[in-house]
């Protein structure tokens, strides 16, 4: 690697890394996990920096990357994070939620299955297209449809308040 | 977008604002990582190049010399094209993650192993198939390694003990090494801290 391209790779770094670290914060849900997934993704970008640098969109193969690296450990993840309570979030959205117990949205995002948080965060984090989020994960139109649908309603029963709200 | 999902669009922005990376630490590491996988991805085209060129001396030479057979043979017409397409595909032309199948984009991406968030205290490198740990002055190394090697790590070499062995899996298993002096206390806490995957 040339001089100039380790440049355009810091560059790079400087201009992305901010966005991608947040969505991996979004997907994990860890900060620790957050930075291990974001230095392996910008260590496979910087392996291909050459071939990345010259596509029409390296942020688009950078996040892609990003989410292989993020779905294909998502068995890990399942061994070492404690399983989700289901009764922590009411199944229904006409549910009352007391607010008194709200959690806070990365906990709310970490009871889904990873490949509904990364629909969710493709959607409206990333403010993706349904096709474009098809694209991104390899699966359907429908199915990013269906797995949004269902994510939000397990959501939506906290965003009768301040979701930004964070736990102690 | 109904007003639920406009609202759920500002919660994930709003909550995520404030988290900026370490950008010194990450183009740091990334480098380094990124550096070392080119490495690796050179090293497996050259073999693959160099196995290629094995194959086809061997069917020139089956050709040339004859041997009961052709160069027209279909056994033969097949080999030499499949095994021949990594030495004339240099590091620039390999398929991209959008493009390569997902079988392959998981293959790249593959780690084995991790750590445990709940380990405090302790200094770990960038996770991948080998990488350091450190608490204190005490240092260590995880490293996963391909089953092939699993019999020389059991054999009685005595820079192989056995006893750094922690984890076998289906295709890989796993050792920590651990450095001059570190108490076994030490030692079992990182390996008690490890995760792996199930292959």
């Amino acid at each position: 690697m040339t001089r100039n391209d380790a440049e355009e790779f810091t560059a790079f770094v400087h201009a992305t890394a901010p966005r991608l670290h947040r969505a991996a914060l979004l997907l994990t849900g860890d900060h620790h996990l957050t930075d291990d997934l974001t230095q392996a993704t910008y260590a496979r970008v910087y392996a291909s920096w050459r071939r990345v640098s010259r596509a029409d969109d390296p942020l688009a193969y950078a996040r892609r990357t990003l989410l292989n690296t993020y779905l294909s450990h998502r068995r890990l993840r399942r061994n070492s994070e404690l399983p989700a309570d289901p009764t922590r979030i009411p199944e229904h959205p006409g549910d009352d939620v007391d607010h008194a117990t709200r959690l806070d949205l990365l906990d709310a995002l970490a009871m889904l299955s990873p490949h509904d948080r990364a629909v969710l965060v493709l959607r409206y984090w990333e403010d993706r297209s349904v096709a474009d989020t098809a694209h991104d994960l390899g699966i359907t139109e429908g199915a990013v449809r269906t797995r949004s649908t269902r994510a939000l309603q397990r959501l939506r029963p906290l965003l009768g308040a301040d979701l930004t709200e964070r736990t102690p | 977008m109904t007003d639920h999902d406009r609202a759920l669009a500002a919660a994930l922005r709003e909550r995520v604002r404030d988290e900026d990376p370490d950008l010194d630490q990450l183009i740091q590491v990334s480098t380094r990582t990124g550096a070392r996988l080119r490495r690796r991805r050179t090293v497996g085209i050259s073999v693959a190049g160099i196995a290629a060129g094995v194959a086809v001396i061997g069917i020139v030479g089956a050709s040339l010399g004859g041997g009961g057979t052709t160069g027209t043979e279909p056994g033969f017409a097949s080999q030499p094209t499949s095994a021949a397409t990594p030495s004339g595909t240099p590091p620039d032309v390999l398929p991209t993650l959008a493009n390569m199948d997902r079988s392959r984009a998981d293959e790249l991406s593959d780690i084995h192993v991790r750590v445990a968030p709940t380990l405090r205290g302790w200094q770990i490198g960038p996770v991948e198939d080998g990488f350091p740990a450190s608490k204190g002055d005490y240092h260590l190394s995880v490293v996963v390694r391909p089953m092939d090697n699993y019999d020389s790590w059991t054999g009685g070499d005595p820079d192989r003990p056995a006893n750094q062995v922690v984890h076998v899996g289906e295709t890989y298993f796993v050792t920590v090494q651990p450095g001059p002096g570190v108490p076994q206390a030490v030692r079992d806490e990182l390996v008690a801290a490890l995760r792996y995957d199930s292959r």
